[in-house]
């Protein structure tokens, strides 16, 4: 359940895609300096946190630098200065990624199932580091993980539960950005309200598959699916799902509002006010993986 | 009560997208004109409330008639004060103590003030498709209070736009604010909007 929280690319500036670039690329750099083959799991999502988290903590946006890229050692990129932001984001994406990967060893096909186990046991150091680095966030995730292999064996239709374990979970991270009361009050609730947007719109892209293969998915339940059911009906669940994201991407927006912010904004606002419209739009159209920018 | 459909001059079998850009086209027409644009946003809300909750589009003249009364609720003043205490919980931003204190309550006397306070809980959580629900319900046993249907309506349209269409990028205060104490402000009520829809957060 990667990759939902992106940038509208075609909307942003060519300088504010080259800093996004730049943390990108400095993430990947983080990943790198918990252990060989972290910086495979790289993702999107956490490009956003790291920026989020900078533009909370830091007084100004980091001077870029060039730098040499990790993968191709021939080209030459532009990076920011390696910093503890970029390592919690880091170590907050390797922590969400193992209990992903624990998770589709329990509940995956045979083939998902044995490739899981074989990248938990090839990353192990670096899942290690990273359990060393936020254990808080770690003993949030692997509680909450629990709490939702329980709902889901409970029946239950409510969606909002449904979501409660991954957003409790990245809430917990987002609230560690500040330690200033009220505001890592307000990160928090963005935490949640952004983990409940990435849970929707994965369980909407997994929709048509889990209802071939008869797997959970809280939008069966909650919109009374079955795999024989009629295309009407499946769609009359795809609209309502949309208006679950749209609504979350109303509070989201509210919240996100009231957050100060000191560098990356241009880039923040169109991750906030374009790129999670544009996504949710994008849902159960396109296969699974999507890389935008 | 008018029809809401003749306010935006388009026939009640309009689909949606029909409905929405004859409202933009009249919004865009009469953006100098307060008092016709509330008129146009009621209708526009009026319709989409209605289309959410599957209502058809009722004879209006009918059904202004049938509503009086309706929404009379029985109050003792030991539950009055109950809720008042809750919307002050809510304030404080105790969620979990509103909460328990709301289902506490018995089923048998949860009236529309009881589901437009569970809506806010559900709100401030973050549990939004049963703050929904609650809304609309509150919005149904009692439809001419003002303060539900706004929050019911209010929700309805950011499930309808997302938030995005009505602040485009661009035009809308860019994000994250600067000045402290605003910010100290909306952190206190943005998870409140719907208890105090007139305060200092939205715009």
């Amino acid at each position: 359940m990667f990759g939902y929280i992106l940038p509208d690319k075609p909307e942003l500036k060519i300088k504010e895609f080259a800093a996004y670039r730049a943390v990108y690329c400095s993430l990947c750099g983080a990943l790198r300096d918990f252990g060989f083959g972290a910086k495979a799991l790289l993702n999107y999502d956490f490009v956003f946190a790291a920026m989020l988290m900078m533009a909370v903590r830091q007084e100004d946006a980091p001077k870029p630098c060039e730098g040499r890229c990790n993968t191709n050692p021939l080209e030459k990129i532009n990076l920011i200065p390696q910093n503890a932001q970029l390592r919690s984001c880091a170590a907050a994406l390797l922590i969400s990624a193992r209990y992903k990967f624990m998770d589709n060893a329990r509940d995956e096909g045979l083939f998902k199932r044995i490739a899981a186990r074989f990248l938990l046991f090839a990353l192990r150091p670096a899942f290690r580091r990273a359990a060393c680095e936020l254990p808080q966030f770690d003993r949030t995730v692997k509680e909450q993980m629990d709490a939702q292999s329980d709902f889901e064996k409970s029946g239950l239709d409510s969606i909002d539960r449904a979501c409660d374990a991954t957003a409790t979970g990245l809430a917990s991270f987002f609230s560690s950005m500040s330690v200033q009361e009220k505001l890592s009050c307000a990160l928090q609730r963005l935490g949640y309200l952004i983990g409940r947007y990435v849970y929707l719109a994965d369980a909407g892209d997994d929709l048509a598959e889990d209802l071939k293969k008869g797997r959970y998915n809280p939008l069966i339940l909650r919109f009374g699916l079955s795999s024989g059911c009629s295309q009407q009906k499946i769609e009359q669940a795809k609209d309502e799902l949309k208006a679950q994201l749209y609504a979350t991407i109303a509070q989201i927006e509210t919240c996100y509002q009231s957050i100060p912010l000191t560098c990356y904004r241009e880039i923040l606002d169109n991750i906030i006010y374009l790129g999670l419209y544009k996504t949710a739009q994008e849902i159960g159209t396109k296969k699974k993986g999507k890389s935008r920018p | 009560m008018t029809n809401p459909y003749s306010a935006l001059g388009v026939s009640s079998g309009a689909t949606d997208e029909q409905i929405k850009a004859a409202y933009r086209e009249l919004v865009k027409q009469y953006s100098d004109d307060d008092a016709r644009i509330n008129e146009l946003n009621d209708a526009y809300d009026q319709i989409m409330a209605e289309r959410r909750t599957g209502g058809q589009s009722a004879d209006y003249a009918q059904s202004a008639q049938n509503t009086t009364g309706s929404g009379y609720e029985a109050y003792d003043e030991a539950a009055a004060r109950n809720y008042t205490e809750i919307r002050q919980l809510i304030r404080a931003n105790d969620i979990l103590s509103a909460e328990q204190r709301l289902l506490a309550i018995n089923p048998s006397l949860r009236g529309a003030e009881w589901n437009f306070l569970m809506g806010c809980v559900c709100q401030s959580k973050g549990w939004l498709d049963e703050a929904y629900r609650y809304f609309s319900a509150a919005n149904s046993i009692d439809p001419h209070n003002s303060e539900y249907a706004a929050a019911y309506n209010r929700m309805t349209r950011e499930r309808t736009t997302g938030g995005s269409e009505y602040n485009p990028y661009g035009q809308r205060q860019a994000g994250g604010c600067m000045d402290d104490d605003a910010c100290a402000n909306a952190v206190q009520c943005m998870c409140l909007y719907s208890l105090c829809s007139n305060c200092c957060c939205g715009n």
